[in-house]
Formats: structure tokens, C-alpha cells, sequence
């Protein structure tokens, strides 16, 4: 059966009707209450938290796989002191960028998926334009944004313009949209290991590597301390993987905090825009 | 980079589509197996059909949204994988990706020239020429594309795609024994291959004759104008299928 069979008008009408299946096909169309009307958005939020349940189990397998080298060896021009160095690291297993991604386009779909319902309660027709508007910068919001909720209520309209989806504003919401961008589009998203942190069972000054918290490549020295203290039970290193984007998240977060926080952030937008369903 | 290191980068959304295709698969049977239906039946009052019954549903249980979702993120993997084959042609010939690089597919039916050169700008002219033999627009050669686009579009913006409950096949039992063979019973199969709905008769047979009669259903993508009540699982499989072999006829084009 080839795509692009005939098509037939009344579906549209007979899914509507399906969807609220509590009713009986001799009642005319009803008003959807606040539960169907959000329930797509709601849908992807729960679908970016099952992907973001993944990563975590992904990222945490891989990182307990210890998946780098750590050689130690006397420091060239002070060889009283130790250095702790990365020799290797394994590749992060591609399962981790995609699951990134689709929680990212989850993320991203549940935003559109409310613009799409906010122009719908208003009584008007989305058009191909409709989308929740995220700019780079205010200038550009206050350009592109008003063909972007074109039909909303203007009591909508102002809580996104609250939002302040762009960079200077809040920067989660614009983060979130040039990563999805950047995975849908164009290239995967760059991952890496980093260490966020050294511990030690004394006191003695560790003199942790600015290395520490950025994106490790072989090579890097992660911190370096006096001979003396050098055991197999002196240090103990925690990794992580995190974003390596440094145009779009400067800082390096585990990527599961990167994306929990932008989880949060559309949650609670989203209910923010519940009374306008009501 | 290699040809295969390219491919791998592409693949990689092929493979992730496939994961989620198995998710649907998983999903879908086990909804359909746990018969997501109660049935009653009437007489059949329509002239002619005197003495027939008239089966029909009278609940159906909503389709789990992991249906929809798990189609949804197989289908963006997929539209996904386009994109990233244009990216990896402009590489290829030692060019800078834009934020318009993209795999041309037109909602109308015909290619839009002054997009299609924005969206490949930077790969080669053979590689833009075998686009253009692709015909990805509406109507054309890569009718597929268009429907991809336009269900990753359909997903992404107005909702989840649509799925409905269909009559995926249907099986009368008659005996055939020599010496016992019955007469054919009379039945009939009202709306078959369009959405069930409660009340909608999808069968009308001969009282006993439902007793012979077997029934397959199927989960149904519906989107009006693009996939009009085709099984989900079908769909996507279909489409997925297709742009791997596209991905794999550009091979010789990745550098």
C-alpha cells in the first residue's frame, strides 16, 4: 500500500472524536478540558524524562567502567612532586549523544506542542509558523516572535514574553534550543569526560590542575602534590560526562544535571500556563 | 574523516530510529494483544440485510501515548539522519555547515530552487544533482520524504501523530469437509481499513458466523492528507528502510 492514497476528509472529524471517547458519536463536538489539551505536551515531557532515566543508566555504566587511563609520574622540572595525568580515555559510547538528543527534542516538542495549543484554545488555526519562540538575543526575540505566536491570546503572548526565552534571559530555555538544533540538524553534539573532583584522606594541599571541571583529553594533568604523600590510598577522582559545547554551555555539569534542569524549567513553564486552559 | 567514518556518524540516527521502532513494536502488541475492546452486536436494519447482525465496539481503550511517542521519536531520528547526510556531503568537500543546511524536502509539489540551493550550499554538483533526481516533494519520485517531513512536522509542533484502532485482517472459516461442506454464510466488512470507533459496525455476518470469523487488528498512524489510517508499525519501518538505502546510495559521495 504506497503512501499517498486518497484521502478522506471526515478522519480529522471521527479522530476528534475518538480522542474524547467518553462521548458518543451523536453529540456534537465538545470543549476539551485542560487534561486534553495539554495532555500532548505532557506526553513529551514524559517521554524526555524516560530518555533522561536512560542517559543517566548509560552514563553511569559507562563511568563506572572507568573508562580512562591515570598514570602518575615526577614532575620533569621538580621531581619531589607527583603528577596525576590522563594517559587515554575510550570513546563515550554514541548511545549517550543520542539519548541526549532525544531528550532534547522532547524538550523542544512539548514548547511547540503548547505554542500549537495556545493558539488552539484561542480559537484560531496554527499555522506552519507556530512555535514557541526562542531568539539569541531580545532584539531578535522581539523580531521573530510575533509571527511565531500569531493567533495566541495576548494574555499568552505576554506570559511568553515574561519567559524571556533568549539568551540574556533565560538562558536554559535558549540553551536548550541551540543544542536541539545543532543535533537535529547539523552534527552530533560533542560529549566528554571531566573530573569534577579530587578528594584525599589528608589535609595536605592537592594543588588540583585547571583542568579540573573542563573537558579531559590525553595528556591533561589532573593534579599534582609532594612525593611523600603519594600512596594508592591518597587519592580517589570522581568523572563525569558532560556537554562539550563550550559555545552554548560554558560551564561542565554532568550532562544528566544539564538536562534535569532544563526538565525542570519547561515543567514549570508549562503548568505555569495551565490557568490559561481553564 | 573517511567515507566510513562519515557513514557511521549518519547511521548512528538510523540505528537510534530502529531502537525506538523496536519500542513501537514492543508497545503496539502488547496493547493490541491485551484486546483493548469490548464488543456487542444489533440486527443489521439496513434493506436487504434482514437476518443479519451488525457487530460493532462499544469501548475501545485509549492508545498508550508510548505508542505515539516511540513513533514519533523514530520518525525524528529518521528526518534527522537526512539532515545530517547533507551536513557530512558539505564536509565531505571541505565546506562549513550553516544554520540552513538541511536535506531539502518542499511541501508542494515541486522543488522551491532558491531554498534548495540555501539548504545545499557546500556539498557537490553531483550530490546536488542526485537530490534532484530524488523529486523530494509532494507527488514526486521521493514522495516518502514528504511524508516524513511532513509527520516529523505533525509530531513536533500540533501533537502527537494519530493513531487509531484499524481492521488489519479478517479470516471466515468455512468447513470444506467432503460431505459437509456448507454453504458460504452471508457477511460483510463495512469500513474496512478506516478507524474503528465505538458504535462504528465493522462487521456484519449471519448470527453463528462470528464464531468462524477471526479478526486481526492493528494500530493505525492517521494523519489526514499524509498517512490516511496506515499501521504505524508499517509506516515507520517503511520509512526508515527507504532513508537508509538513500543514505547508502550517497556513499560513494562522502569523502
Amino acid at each position: 500500500m504506497p503512501f499517498g492514497d486518497s484521502q478522506c476528509p471526515i478522519l480529522k472529524c471521527t479522530f476528534q472524536l475518538f480522542k474524547s471517547c467518553t462521548y458518543i458519536m451523536s453529540q456534537p463536538y465538545l470543549d476539551i478540558g485542560v487534561f486534553d489539551r495539554l495532555s500532548d505536551v505532557r506526553a513529551k515531557l514524559k517521554r524526555a524524562k524516560h530518555h533522561l532515566a536512560d542517559l543517566d543508566r548509560e552514563v553511569n555504566a559507562f563511568i563506572q567502567s572507568k573508562p580512562y587511563l591515570i598514570k602518575r609520574d615526577l614532575h620533569p622540572q621538580r621531581p619531589e612532586y607527583v603528577i596525576y595525568w590522563i594517559h587515554s580515555t575510550r570513546p563515550i559510547p554514541s548511545a549517550i549523544t543520542t539519548l541526549t538528543g532525544d531528550t532534547l527534542g522532547n524538550l523542544r516538542g512539548a514548547l511547540d506542542n503548547l505554542a500549537h495549543a495556545l493558539v488552539l484554545v484561542n480559537g484560531q488555526q496554527p499555522s506552519t509558523q507556530t512555535y514557541f519562540p526562542i531568539s539569541d538575543d531580545e532584539a531578535s526575540y522581539k523580531s521573530q516572535a510575533p509571527r511565531k505566536v500569531k493567533g495566541m491570546a495576548q494574555a499568552a503572548i505576554d506570559k511568553i514574553n515574561a519567559c524571556r526565552p533568549y539568551k540574556d534571559g533565560n538562558v536554559r530555555l535558549w540553551q536548550l534550543n541551540k543544542l536541539n538544533n545543532k543535533h537535529k540538524h547539523n552534527t552530533s553534539l560533542s560529549v566528554g569526560i571531566f573530573c569534577e573532583g579530587i578528594s584525599s584522606t589528608t589535609f595536605h594541599l592537592l594543588s588540583p590542575t585547571n583542568n579540573i571541571g573542563k573537558i579531559l583529553r590525553s595528556g591533561n594533568n589532573l593534579t599534582m602534590f609532594h612525593a611523600e604523600l603519594d600512596t594508592d590510598q591518597f587519592l580517589e577522582f570522581a568523572f563525569q560526562i558532560g556537554l562539550n559545547e563550550p559555545t552554548i554551555v560554558s560551564e561542565c555539569e554532568p550532562i544528566g544535571e544539564t538536562l534535569g534542569v532544563m526538565l525542570r524549567a519547561v515543567t514549570r513553564l508549562v503548568n505555569d500556563f495551565k490557568p490559561l486552559f481553564s | 574523516m573517511n567515507t566510513d567514518a562519515r557513514l557511521a556518524l549518519i547511521k548512528v540516527k538510523i540505528d537510534r530510529a530502529k531502537k525506538h521502532l523496536r519500542d513501537l513494536e514492543i508497545a503496539k502488541d502488547k496493547f493490541i494483544n491485551s484486546t483493548p475492546f469490548t464488543l456487542e452486536f444489533r440486527p443489521d436494519e439496513k434493506p436487504g440485510h434482514e437476518g443479519l447482525n451488525l457487530w460493532f465496539m462499544t469501548s475501545i481503550d485509549l492508545i498508550p501515548e508510548e505508542i505515539s511517542a516511540s513513533a514519533g521519536d523514530a520518525i525524528h531520528n529518521t528526518r534527522s539522519a537526512l539532515d545530517h547526510l547533507i551536513c557530512q556531503l558539505v564536509l565531505s568537500e571541505g565546506n562549513s555547515i550553516s544554520n540552513q543546511t538541511a536535506f531539502p524536502i518542499f511541501k508542494s509539489n515541486q522543488i522551491d530552487e532558491a531554498t534548495f540551493q540555501r539548504r545545499v550550499a557546500g556539498i557537490s554538483q553531483q550530490a546536488m544533482d542526485k537530490i534532484r533526481t530524488l523529486e523530494p516533494h509532494k507527488d514526486g519520485q521521493g514522495h516518502y520524504l514528504w511524508v516524513l517531513h511532513e509527520l516529523d512536522i505533525a509530531d513536533k509542533h500540533h501533537g502527537l501523530i494519530t493513531t487509531l484502532l484499524r481492521v488489519d485482517n479478517m479470516r471466515l472459516d468455512i468447513d470444506t469437509t467432503l460431505g459437509r461442506r456448507q454453504p458460504t454464510p452471508r457477511f460483510a466488512l463495512p469500513n474496512f481499513g478506516e478507524p474503528l470507533e465505538v458504535n462504528k459496525p465493522f462487521f456484519t455476518c449471519e448470527p453463528g458466523t462470528e464464531f468462524q470469523s477471526y479478526f486481526s487488528f492493528d494500530v493505525a498512524i492517521n494523519q489526514p492528507i499524509v498517512v490516511p489510517c496506515k499501521p504505524v508499525v508499517w509506516s515507520v519501518t517503511t520509512l526508515i528502510e527507504k532513508v537508509n538505502n538513500l543514505i547508502d546510495e550517497f556513499k560513494p559521495l562522502l569523502r
